[in-house]
């Protein structure tokens, strides 16, 4: 299943029809930058004509669905959350002057998930303010992080560019899936690789 | 084949490699809530692990209680979730339930109480057994009634003590800790009560 997904995230046929075109000399660039969605994450990636390596660190939270505090707006002791830090290398491919990537690597979590309820204290009044309390289960484990991304051509001056990232980092404890939106600083500084 | 597909041809192999990595966990731990310090809502609590999982009981006053309380004392039910007493003969009674906790199929409500004999203030005492008990009941997911296990008796010769830390005769204040352990019952486990706390004022 995740083999499928994986190479279902590689790059359409389409941008690699287009690359073979467009790849005249695609610059090399170190970019770093924020992604915000369903989570938030701070990565930072090389890019070279035919090779990417990308590290990442990311946070998402979330509320427990089976709480009575659950929904998006649930008690905060109904909170579950998971920190990856991440290595990844990948292939990128320039379609024009935006830019495909697909990358997958080893990542690290500490996630906290919201487990079994366990008391309430209330408070007296005609309309009693209960506050629930929650057992937390806490991990760390290893995984595999894989990213999947659009990059805009760069804007401005500074070529600053925005996207759209696909991530997912599968480990035994909690798989966590995001869409994030992302911003890119860098790409000014793009050079051209040396010939050797 | 030209370079760019040779390093896809890697980069796929790679994945899939990768894929057969599912990953692997470094640690697991199962955190309980704290425990509340002092009285909760400025009434009678108590506080306690039971087998190592956070049960509170205090009281508290709001419009349903407050209706229901006098109907259901006329049927020997209702009144407050945390009680004690110090009777006539010195012994000290404590009763208490996680009442005021959320009620839900599945949902479990511990029962526990302990006497003990003597009372003289602040000291170390042993738990009367006759009146030192433990239960448990679920609330049933199929018609929504509290389904009662059996009542724990003290274990034999288990470390069982209640530690009275501060006494004020003039306000009745009655603060302390205990531990104690209770027996197995047919299906139903041992019982250990550790880290107990209760804050009380004492009817007179």
């Amino acid at each position: 299943m995740i083999k499928h997904l994986l190479l279902g995230c590689l790059l359409p046929n389409a941008a690699l029809a287009q690359t073979t075109r467009m790849e005249s000399s695609p610059p090399v660039s170190w970019e770093y930058g924020l992604g915000l969605g369903n989570g938030a994450a701070i990565h930072i990636a090389h890019f070279r004509p035919h090779f990417m390596a990308l590290g990442r660190v990311r946070s998402k939270w979330w509320h427990a669905a089976d709480t009575p505090d659950s929904g998006v707006f649930g008690d905060p002791e109904t909170r579950s959350r998971q920190v990856e830090v991440a290595a990844l290398v990948g292939y990128p491919v320039a379609v024009g002057g935006s830019r495909f990537y697909a990358a997958a690597g080893l990542g690290y979590v500490n996630g906290s998930q919201a487990g079994e309820y366990r008391y309430t204290v209330r408070t007296s009044g005609l309309l009693s303010d209960p506050k629930n309390f929650y057992a937390h289960y806490q991990y760390q484990a290893l995984g595999m992080p894989v990213e999947a991304g659009w990059q805009s051509p760069g804007l401005g001056p500074e070529k600053v560019r925005v996207g759209l990232s696909g991530q997912a980092n599968f480990n035994p404890q909690q798989a966590v899936f995001c869409l994030l939106a992302t911003v890119w600083f860098g790409g000014g500084n793009a050079h051209s690789p040396k010939k050797p | 084949m030209t370079k760019a597909s040779r390093f896809l041809c890697a980069l796929a192999v790679a994945l899939l490699a990768l894929g057969g990595f599912s990953g692997c966990t470094l640690t697991t731990t199962t955190v309980e809530p704290a425990l509340p310090q002092g009285r909760v809502n400025d009434s009678n609590t108590v506080a306690y692990l039971f087998n190592g999982q956070a049960v509170v009981a205090h009281n508290y006053s709001d419009l349903s209680t407050l209706l229901l309380n006098p109907i259901l004392s006329q049927f020997g039910g209702g009144g407050a979730p945390v009680q004690a007493a110090l009777r006539p003969d010195g012994t000290l009674v404590l009763g208490c339930v996680d009442a005021q906790n959320i009620v839900r199929p599945g949902y479990v409500q511990h029962g526990l109480a302990w006497q003990i004999a003597a009372f003289r203030g602040a000291a170390t005492y042993q738990p009367l057994p006759a009146g030192t008990a433990f239960q448990t009941q679920t609330r049933d997911a199929a018609d929504e009634t509290w389904r009662r296990g059996p009542v724990q008796p003290l274990a034999a010769q288990a470390p069982a003590e209640v530690v009275v830390t501060e006494w004020n005769a003039a306000t009745r204040q009655l603060r302390g800790t205990f531990r104690l352990q209770f027996a197995a019952v047919g299906s139903t486990p041992a019982a250990e009560v550790r880290e107990g706390r209760f804050d009380l004022v004492l009817a007179p």
